[in-house]
């Protein structure tokens, strides 16, 4: 009965119906802030965390019948991104009036996970390089981490549409849209093409993964991208033209709530990504011989680490707030994703595992 | 049994003649001990609010109407039946019930979609209760009322977008500031819609207040009302750093409150938001304020134009509580028709016809033996048995509906011999 | 950096006596002098050898000295502007933008193979570190910058937040405490009242000559920032004690074979090499290729015929080494060992297995570690430790004034701030007023 396969099978099968639930829950957001139905968010919630539930489920059984923390390919850290967005949405969602902020978390959670799923592999045992518990304290720190940047960019973008609606530039509404789906769209565009046209990914003879870049196709990374953009723009001015009225307002928690529901992500999730990097750096000093060796994910982690920190530093002592504030969490996410997927996809080096 | 109302509102008479018409406790028992004392009413609701002015009777006889009620308030309230004639209007039946589900529902009321209207209901029908003036049907009625008044409130959106100048200001600072309690409000200029906009902020728990006002006294006495503090006219510009919400009205043919001095206190209160509301015409603010960062301003356009938006999202709303009204409705006559005295009756004989007929057959089928006349016997004792059993209750029933209290006996008789089939399921 | 330091603080001094500021002068101008012919002699052996790498941690500090004893030549402005925040803000931005670049170009290991060899400027770029910018002498040279930018910066603030903390603002006019974000005023009340109503709640009370109390909490707060940008010094002199001391050497080591370890007098003999593969499935199932699940060296340090340790390593569980005869509080600092990592392997033409080894020396490593942890610690208390400040004095209307700020957890303090209040009101008429 406890086959192997069949749990295999199983968890694979609990994914599938993670991505659907969090696919009807993201609909259900977005309905609710746009028709303000109650008992689309009340579904919506229920859904995801139901959806969570079986995430958790799904990514246990990967861990039991893989052997070891679902951190080591694409589809496993992906997966648990998601996990860590849905969760401390959840969290929050309990304790701050932020549900129509779901409207933007939760079809992000959806399109992360839909990503992982793309990258399905069945479990399988870990290069040489990853064998060690290290792996599990870095990643899982490194997720809440950006699950918690991922909340603060959702709830800074609402912040700036809210500012601009209730100072009645509805024209910069529009415009806050556009940019967003366009730049959703660019970064789907982009890492579509880049998946597309994927070099081949090669074992060498001590067990690392290496890229071969037979050629980059770029008719198909620009035609992708351009296309992902498209989608965007037009999407975004029509989300703009729908939000931008007075009463869209209404439907958006209070700029304090979005404010400090940014600020607090960031004030926990900058220690986290601290920890992060702190714990790696331990890691490839045990497995490396040394804490710091310029790897491009860990400049590129530095230098998300310094981001987070220039958002702090401008809030408790340069007393910004606001907007300003709101809009360093909102490029803040580009950063992040750079650093997540940006690295491995584009650049080569020995983080190339995930 | 009979139902009606007549009422007068605002959009039948002028304000004077409401006021004048507008019933208090004392009022209300000296009216309704006039009405009962006619013979053939036996239930009365008064309910009086600002707007409007209502009584809800049920009498016996189709004839006691208009006329009456008319005269009755007349004479309560002292005015010229001529004068009160032309101003009121009068519903019987299904249009009387029709009409207390959209007041309870507030779509008669002056500000569609407020929310005192229910509780104001809720009181007046209490009062009568506790005087004993209503029986079955009106306190049928009124529940009934309550519970499509509250059903409307939760099943639309009606009560949601504000549509006065002072709860959209309101309802906008909380846009801004999650919770007002503990903030701190600065009026400037003493005037009318300044105070009521701020009394709508403490109700959301604003504690502090400054008053500025050109006149100090008029300053102080505002001040004291809301027990807030009284600041110098001149030296405004010193409170804004620690204003969050600032309403402003004075009559001041310049700006009161410029960029320069909202940019300083920006500075000073680390840009911590501050909303104004500028309800001056001319405007009191300068509009240039919006584009410093984290002050929002509204002027009395704005604020009508947000109240036009959410005026038509009441009127979507607010055909959407016409249809459960008219649902609800429906259900009320339904049971009311329940409790007519000739289809009481006729029920009641159906049912010993029925009770008679099935008898009989399950007797007669099993004694096959009898002859033609003791078969006709047999069946002319049954029908007597049935008939002298439901004479009386049919008698008594025909007597007492012309009495006051009668549909007590109406209903019991339905209940106690389950002749509800057509009320069912609905108390 | 000392340079710049002696230069900033003579300078000072110079106002009361022009002897002492040329006595500065005549300091900084020689150690100007030392520093570049240091730095001419050593660059020019620098540029003569390219196996002289290590040299460049050396020639990198030796141009900061240059810089900063040259500018403090200059007086006090420019050394001013090199201590200042916005020269902090613009090397972390510049640093920044290169790092980002540097991980877009290729390393030096990858640069062989890529398709910059063919460029005409190749060599120049090579020369100018290009391929190996993070460890170029300008690479560390703007990073040592920084460090000396870094030291100062925290040396003054750690003067000012100790002075604050030792000698807190306590004595302030009334329209100060009205300006607070927490204020309030109590007809009638008297100062004795403030102090009981605030006592039980571990406030520090101050009392200035002019009739102002100072309630505060978290005095010490500000302290935890200093913590925190003291753990990038940690990390920093951490990271040139490695760069300077450290090496890091392949070993190839065919099984059976000992070789020397470069830099020390040991040796090391690997016994065995063993290598576990698993199939390489592919769509179909069917077996694509191997692959390495794990593998690992059996090893054996010697030093002068004794064993000094024997040891299967794996990738990640490498092996660490003391020399013998080390010192022993080095030693315990944990910068003696020498790490010897599992890196990869190979198939002699003889067909036996060879393991690589890294083995590397990497002192200051605790330095390092004790910088991760002032760092958390720093940040942690930076964002939950509040500095709460409660002022209060009667005012000219003989009325109680009261007003209050904290830097963090402003709802906690609101709370604080509200039942202060609650204290002070007698009458149950509220004159509230506060700002969550």
């Amino acid at each position: 009965m406890l086959n192997t396969d069949n749990l295999v099978i199983a968890e694979e099968i609990l994914f599938i119906a993670t991505v659907i639930t969090y696919l009807v829950s993201s609909v259900l957001y977005i309905w609710h802030l746009v028709t303000r139905n109650r008992r689309a968010v009340v579904m919506g919630f229920v859904l995801l965390a139901l959806g969570l539930v079986a995430q958790t489920a799904s990514l246990l059984l990967r861990w039991y019948t893989s052997g070891h923390a679902p951190m080591s390919d694409t589809y496993e850290s992906l997966s648990l991104f998601a996990w860590g967005v849905v969760l401390a949405f959840i969290i929050t969602e309990r304790f701050y009036p932020v549900k129509s902020a779901g409207a933007i978390v939760v079809p992000s959670a959806f399109l992360i996970s839909l990503v992982a799923l793309i990258f399905y592999e069945d479990p399988a045992d870990l290069v040489p390089a990853l064998q060690s518990y290290w792996l599990w304290i870095h990643v899982s720190i490194a997720m809440i981490a950006y699950g918690l940047f991922a909340l603060a960019f959702g709830a800074g973008f609402f912040y700036i549409v809210q500012e601009y609606l209730l100072k009645k530039q509805y024209e910069n509404v529009k415009t806050a849209f556009v940019l967003l789906l366009a730049g959703l769209g660019a970064v789907l565009g982009l890492w579509f093409g880049s998946w597309w046209s994927e070099p081949e990914m090669v074992i060498d003879a001590a067990g690392n993964p290496d890229k071969i870049y037979a050629g980059i196709d770029i008719i198909k990374i620009i035609g992708s991208l351009a296309v992902g953009l498209l989608l965007g723009l037009i999407l975004g001015s029509l989300a703009g033209r729908g939000a931008a009225r007075p009463a869209f307002s209404t439907r958006l928690p209070s700029l304090d709530v979005l404010d400090e529901v940014s600020y607090r992500a960031i004030a926990i999730g900058f220690p986290m990504l601290t920890i992060g990097i702190a714990t790696g750096a331990i890691w490839a000093d045990i497995a490396w011989g040394r804490w710091w060796g310029w790897d491009p994910k860990e400049t590129w982690s530095a230098i998300t680490w310094f981001y987070y920190g220039a958002y702090l530093h401008t809030r408790l002592t340069l007393g910004w707030r606001g907007r300003h504030s709101a809009l360093i969490a909102v490029t803040g996410m580009a950063v992040v994703l750079f650093t997540y997927f940006g690295v491995n996809f584009l650049l080569s080096g020995l983080h190339a595992y995930a | 049994m009979h139902l009606a109302v007549l009422g007068i509102n605002h959009k039948t008479a002028p304000v004077e003649l409401r006021e004048q018409v507008s019933l208090n406790d004392a009022s209300c028992v000296s009216l309704t001990g006039t009405l009962l004392d006619d013979e053939s009413i036996t239930e009365v609701v008064p309910f009086s609010t600002c707007n409007r002015t209502e009584v809800y009777v049920v009498s016996s006889r189709p004839e006691v109407g208009r006329r009456e009620l008319l005269e009755a308030l007349a004479r309560t309230a002292a005015v010229e039946r001529r004068e009160l004639e032309g101003c009121t209007y009068f519903h019987e039946g299904e249009q009387a019930v029709s009409h207390l589900y959209r007041v309870a529902a507030s779509l008669d009321s002056m500000v569609v979609g407020e929310a005192q209207i229910l509780g104001q209901i809720k009181q007046a029908y209490e009062d009568s209760h506790e005087r004993e003036s209503t029986s079955i049907l009106l306190n049928r009625l009124f529940r009934h009322a309550l519970e499509v008044g509250k059903r409307v409130r939760t099943e639309t959106k009606i009560g949601e977008n504000p549509v006065s100048v002072s709860s959209i200001a309101v309802e906008l600072a909380k846009k801004v500031f999650e919770d007002l309690r503990g903030r701190t409000v600065l009026l400037i200029g003493a005037g009318e819609m300044t105070e009521l906009t701020a009394t709508y902020l403490v109700d959301e728990g604003i504690e502090n207040i400054f008053v500025a006002n050109r006149t100090i006294e008029r300053a102080r006495e505002m001040a004291e009302k809301f027990d807030g503090r009284a600041v110098p006219f001149e030296g405004l510009a010193d409170y804004l750093p620690i204003t969050d919400i600032l309403i402003s009205s004075t009559g001041a043919p310049h700006y009161v409150v410029r960029k320069g001095q909202v940019e300083r206190a920006m500075r000073m209160r680390r840009n911590r938001p501050i909303f104004f509301i500028d309800i001056a015409v001319p405007r009191d603010i300068d509009p240039g304020v919006n584009d410093v960062n984290n002050a929002f301003i509204y002027d009395i356009d704005d604020l009508n134009e947000v109240a036009a938006v959410n005026a038509g999202a009441r009127e979507k709303e607010a055909r959407k509580a016409e249809s459960i009204i008219s649902q609800e409705v429906d259900n009320f006559i339904h049971w009311m028709s329940s409790l007519e005295v000739v289809p009481t009756i006729t029920a009641l004989r159906e049912m010993g016809e029925e009770i008679k007929r099935a008898e009989l057959q399950r007797v007669l089928g099993k004694l096959d033996s009898l002859s033609e006349g003791d078969r006709n016997r047999i069946e002319a004792m049954a029908a007597g048995i049935v008939n002298k059993l439901l004479h009386s209750p049919t008698v008594e029933l025909k007597h007492a509906a012309n009495e006051r209290g009668g549909y007590l006996y109406i209903e019991s008789m339905r209940r106690l011999f389950k002749l509800n089939g057509t009320s069912e399921g609905r108390d | 950096m000392s340079g710049i330091e002696r230069a900033e603080g003579k300078t000072k001094d110079a106002g009361q006596g022009a002897p002492q500021g040329a006595a500065a002068f005549l300091v900084t101008g020689t150690l100007a002098l030392i520093f570049l012919f240091a730095d001419v002699v050593l660059s020019i052996y620098y540029y003569r050898h390219t196996s002289g790498d290590d040299l460049r941690w050396l020639l990198a500090l030796l141009d900061i000295g240059l810089t900063l004893s040259v500018l403090g030549l200059t007086g006090k402005r420019v050394s001013r502007m090199l201590v200042s925040m916005k020269l902090a803000l613009t090397l972390l931005f510049v640093i920044l933008i290169i790092s980002v670049i540097g991980t877009i170009l290729p390393n030096k290991d990858q640069v062989a193979t890529s398709g910059w060899v063919n460029n005409p400027l190749y060599d120049f770029y090579n020369a100018i570190g290009l391929f190996d910018m993070y460890y170029s002498r300008w690479f560390l040279f703007l990073l040592f910058l920084l460090a000396t930018n870094l030291t100062w910066c925290i040396y003054k603030r750690l003067r000012v937040t100790l002075k604050n903390a030792i000698h807190p603002r306590v004595d302030v006019r009334s329209s100060f405490i009205a300006n607070q974000p927490f204020t309030d005023s109590f007809p009638g009340r008297s100062l004795d009242d403030f102090r009981r109503a605030i006592s039980g709640r571990r406030y520090r009370i101050h009392q200035a000559p002019s009739g102002s109390v100072l309630a505060e909490k978290g005095r010490f707060a500000a302290l935890s920032s200093i913590v925190f940008h003291l753990s990038f010094l940690f990390l920093g002199v951490g990271g040139i004690i490695g760069g300077m001391m450290g090496w890091t050497d392949q070993l190839y080591i065919p099984d059976g074979s000992t070789v020397d370890v470069p830099h020390t007098m040991m040796r090391v003999t690997n016994h065995r090499f063993s290598v576990d593969f698993i199939p390489v499935l592919d769509e179909r199932g069917l077996v694509e290729g191997y692959r390495p699940v794990d593998y690992s060296s059996d090893l054996e340090v010697t030093q002068d015929g004794q064993t000094l340790a024997r040891q299967t390593i794996t990738v990640n569980g490498p092996m660490r080494v003391n020399p013998a005869g080390a010192n022993p509080v080095l030693n315990f600092l944990g910068s003696t060992s020498i790490n010897f990592h599992q890196s990869a392997y190979d198939t002699t033409e003889t067909g036996q297995y060879a393991t690589i080894l890294e083995v590397n020396y990497m002192p200051g490593k605790l330095l390092v570690y004790a910088g991760f942890v002032l760092m958390m610690g720093g940040i942690t208390l930076a964002l939950y430790i509040p500095h709460r400040r409660i002022w209060a004095r009667v005012d000219e209307s003989g009325a109680l004034l009261v007003g209050g700020r904290s830097n963090r957890m402003k709802v906690s303090f609101a709370r604080d701030f509200n039942e202060v209040k609650a204290g002070l009101v007698q009458e149950p008429r509220q004159e509230a007023g506060t700002d969550a």
